[in-house]
């Protein structure tokens, strides 16, 4: 991770309204946790959405491997069912300061097992 | 007829073809692979013989041999003799050599000649010796198939340059397939990149790293319903390696497969791991393999001109892929990707704009029954089927390389018909090859100019069968045809992939047009066809500038390159810049001109390196740490030896010039760990060498200077072994020390 993802990661760490060693803990511990990997379409003001989302909906956003400038992997978990967290990215799709908000999906290769 | 011409390809083993292409000049490079004809077309054009046709009513005035000869009179052309082929068809014998442009000019404007042609030589087709190129059926000639490729011929061109790399991004890449191998050890592969950041996924003990290889991508069963919920018990794919063969498999080294290329390098970029890729993943690694900067990982060093995608998923182009792929495409690099095997719309990210999407078809030309088709598809390609749907070999398998392992690696294999290779992701592949090639010829082609001229070369009309329906553009992701169709331009692309046509293509100039002037009513313009390019080893040989249609005005300038005309006070008028080359070939570019602009679909510039500079291969490398370095007697000193480019990243130890070192000088551990004699040795520097275990002429060195043992509360200036630590004591002391004085 470079200096200026190590930077990124702990702003929104502090940004959020519990601390990260805790969260992670509590991650690990709850089962009815949900989380999501989503890829986000960042701009400027990203940071602020993730931060203002986060506090209002408890939801926690960790940054993932990097893909470029202007768009980040990113993984949402919160407290409760998978639809908690669709909550969660829909309200991230809606705000105006990401350019787009899709989950992280995975591709399959196009390899044909029959004949 | 197929011709057997093994024995004088035996002739020019690979290692000497690639020796001779990273030495041969600009013009050569359209050539490389087994050659027997001259550096370029134009080259035969020279030929002192012609074919000239007469008209009938030429022949009909007199003996046909007369009307030959007083043709040849005509035009100025001493003739040696003259013979008739056929018809009214004759070569002519010309006495001296006299400029073929010219002579076959005036020959052509004869009113008597139907047409003049320069009678060339033709060339025995390439075919390697590769004992399994029988196999490779969608490779050879359309009788084997009216969707072969037909890279036979297309190989009389050229076989691809070491200028042009391909990224296959994929689950990655088996180094030891002796077909492939490492680019160091005289392979296709180049290093590339592990971008699977997930390390159960990656089934390597990690997540990204620069290690691309493929230790498997096989799922348990105990794993569905754990770690890989959702995805299915399957065996290891080797999906990265099949892929790569159809690329770029060592050709003519009298082992194995061909590749649809034989000398450009495979960059194997690692994004899919165990239950398939991530986007994350997959995004990151399309712009690291265009060259561009990701975040974490070293800059890639060699810029890929191509990328395969043989992966996706069903559904629309996602943003994320819309942006990556536009910023991909901007640094010049060609998207190819597999349309699915849904039977349904072309998936994504081979539907994303800017991608050549690569539908599949079957030996017959018709759609095979799993591809998935569409608007969105550029071409379409053999996908392999297997006709015995109920048993029995696979007779239209994609032969290629892979490996025996069902799950981590064992021995490396082909795939045949027995065990056989079917699926879109191997239509992309032969695509993305025939891309480098055309990029060996022509490498100022952008990539949607490559596309372009891809779909130009391509194979038409595509065949049908009267017992099976005809392709509709899917409605919906329901609208699933996974059965044999007839293809149409909408639903399985412009046509077939075809070599020779590509090729074709490629080498045609590109023609640029660069506006200069103010737009004013009245006023001078100026049209500039000077950035126009031709392929490479060629040059522009005429530019011409014509009105398209009515009302245009009037061209003046001195320059023929250079279209001077008034802007319009009203409407609009086109103009079409035509450039040929020294071969003959052609590229045209129309400029629509209005009160305001002009505007144009071609470039300002064609560009300026239509000979791709070989691309080196990498070299095996030690760095050796710490250079420098002083222990005391008796104790140790830790040496490190990290190997880049080697399968094998071993060292062994010398120190000097001893394996492992003696009682005299020091003793050296496998691990690096030298250990300073009881005595100071003389001289008292010692060197320690690695040498790399993947080549031992890979060596390294350091220099570690053994002195007496320095007694206790000193700070020595010592940097091995223990030194470290008592500098850091010693420099506690001493700053304890100054404190207590300034207190």
């Amino acid at each position: 991770m470079s200096s200026f993802d190590t930077w990124r990661a702990a702003t929104m760490c502090s940004l959020l309204a519990t601390g990260c060693a805790a969260q992670n803990d509590q991650s690990a511990a709850d089962a009815a946790s949900c989380e999501a990997a989503i890829v986000i379409g960042l701009t400027a003001n990203t940071d602020a959405a993730l931060a203002d989302i986060a506090g209002a909906t408890g939801a926690r956003f960790e940054r993932g491997a990097a893909i470029s400038d202007n768009t980040a992997a990113f993984v949402v978990r919160a407290q409760g069912a998978d639809a908690v967290c669709a909550a969660v990215i829909e309200r991230l799709r809606g705000d105006a300061r990401v350019r787009f908000v899709e989950p992280d999906a995975r591709r399959s290769v196009r390899q044909e097992a029959d004949r | 007829m197929r011709r057997n011409t093994s024995n004088a390809l035996a002739l020019f083993p690979a290692a000497l073809l690639a020796a001779a292409l990273l030495m041969a000049p600009a013009a050569a490079q359209e050539q490389s692979g087994a050659r027997r004809q001259p550096s370029s077309e134009a080259d035969t054009d020279a030929t002192p013989r012609m074919l000239v046709k007469l008209r009938r009513s030429a022949a009909a005035r007199g003996a046909n041999a007369d009307a030959a000869a007083r043709v040849a009179a005509r035009a100025g052309v001493r003739m040696r003799a003259t013979r008739r082929v056929g018809g009214d068809l004759h070569v002519l014998e010309v006495e001296d050599l006299v400029p073929s442009d010219e002579a076959l000019a005036r020959l052509r404007a004869d009113p008597d000649v139907e047409y003049a042609e320069p009678d060339r030589r033709r060339y025995l087709h390439a075919i390697p010796n590769d004992p399994r190129y029988t196999g490779q059926w969608y490779l050879q000639t359309i009788s084997r198939g009216a969707s072969a490729l037909d890279a036979e011929t297309g190989w009389d061109v050229t076989s691809g340059t070491a200028g042009v790399v391909v990224a296959v991004l994929d689950t990655g890449v088996r180094f030891d397939h002796p077909d492939l191998m490492r680019a160091v050890a005289g392979g296709r592969l180049l290093p590339g990149y592990d971008f699977v950041a997930t390390s159960t996924a990656a089934n390597d003990g990690d997540g990204r790293d620069a290690d691309p290889s493929d230790p498997g991508d096989w799922v348990s069963a105990a794993e569905t319903s754990t770690t890989f919920r959702g995805c299915s018990a399957v065996n290891s794919s080797w999906h990265g390696t099949r892929v790569s063969g159809i690329i770029a498999a060592r050709a003519n080294n009298s082992e194995g497969i061909a590749g649809v290329t034989w000398a450009p390098w495979v960059l194997p970029v690692r994004v899919v791991g165990k239950c398939g890729g991530f986007d994350s993943d997959i995004l990151a690694a399309l712009r690291w393999a265009a060259g561009l900067h990701v975040d974490g990982v070293p800059d890639n060093l060699y810029p890929a001109k191509v990328v395969n995608l043989s992966l996706g998923s069903i559904g629309q182009c996602p943003a994320s892929y819309t942006d990556v792929i536009a910023e991909v495409v901007a640094a010049g690099t060609l998207v190819v990707a597999s349309a699915g095997n849904e039977g349904g719309p072309v998936a994504s990210p081979a539907n994303c704009p800017g991608v050549a999407a690569v539908a599949g078809v079957r030996h017959a030309g018709t759609k095979v029954g799993y591809s998935s088709l569409g608007r969105e598809v550029a071409l379409s390609a053999p996908a392999g089927n297997c006709v015995n749907t109920n048993g029995g070999p696979c007779l239209f398998s994609i032969d290629t390389t892979s490996n025996a392992g069902d799950t981590a690696p064992t021995t490396p294999i082909y795939t045949d018909q027995l065990n056989f290779t079917v699926g879109t992701s191997f239509s992309s592949p032969m695509v993305a090859g025939i891309a480098a090639l055309m990029l060996s010829v022509n490498g100022n082609l952008k990539p949607a100019q490559t596309i372009a001229r891809l779909e130009e070369g391509a194979a038409t009309p595509f065949p049908t069968d009267a017992n099976v329906p005809t392709c509709h553009v899917p409605v919906s992701r329901f609208d699933i045809q996974n059965g044999e169709c007839n293809c149409t331009t909408d639903t399985c692309g412009a046509g077939m992939a075809n070599i020779p046509g590509a090729l074709k293509a490629a080498l045609r100039p590109i023609a640029a047009v660069a506006v200069t002037g103010t737009f004013a009513p009245g006023s001078n313009i100026a049209l500039s066809g000077l950035g126009s390019a031709a392929a490479c080893g060629h040059a522009i040989a005429r530019h011409e500038w014509t009105s398209v249609g009515s009302g245009g005005p009037g061209i003046t300038g001195t320059d023929p390159a250079v279209a001077v005309v008034v802007v319009p006070a009203a409407g609009s008028y086109r103009l079409r810049l035509t450039v040929t080359d020294d071969a003959g070939r052609q590229d045209e570019a129309d400029v629509t001109v209005t009160p305001t602009a002009a505007s144009t679909a071609a470039p300002s510039a064609a560009g300026t390196h239509a000979c791709l500079a070989p691309v080196a291969a990498p070299v095996i490398s030690i760095t050796l740490a710490p250079r420098e370095s002083s222990v005391e007697l008796g104790a140790t000193q830790a040496f490190t030896a990290t190997v880049a480019n080697a399968a094998d990243t071993g060292v062994t130890w010398q120190v000097a010039g001893v394996a492992g070192g003696n009682a005299t000088v020091g003793t050296i551990t496998a691990d690096g760990l030298f250990s300073a004699p009881a005595a100071v040795p003389s001289p008292a520097t010692v060197v320690v060498t690695a040498v790399a275990n993947a080549d031992p002429t890979v060596v390294e060195t350091a220099t570690v200077t053994v002195i007496p043992r320095v007694p206790r509360g000193q700070a020595a200036a010592s940097s091995g072994g223990g030194g470290a630590v008592d500098v850091l004591l010693a420099g506690l002391l001493c700053a304890t020390l100054v404190l207590r004085r300034r207190a």
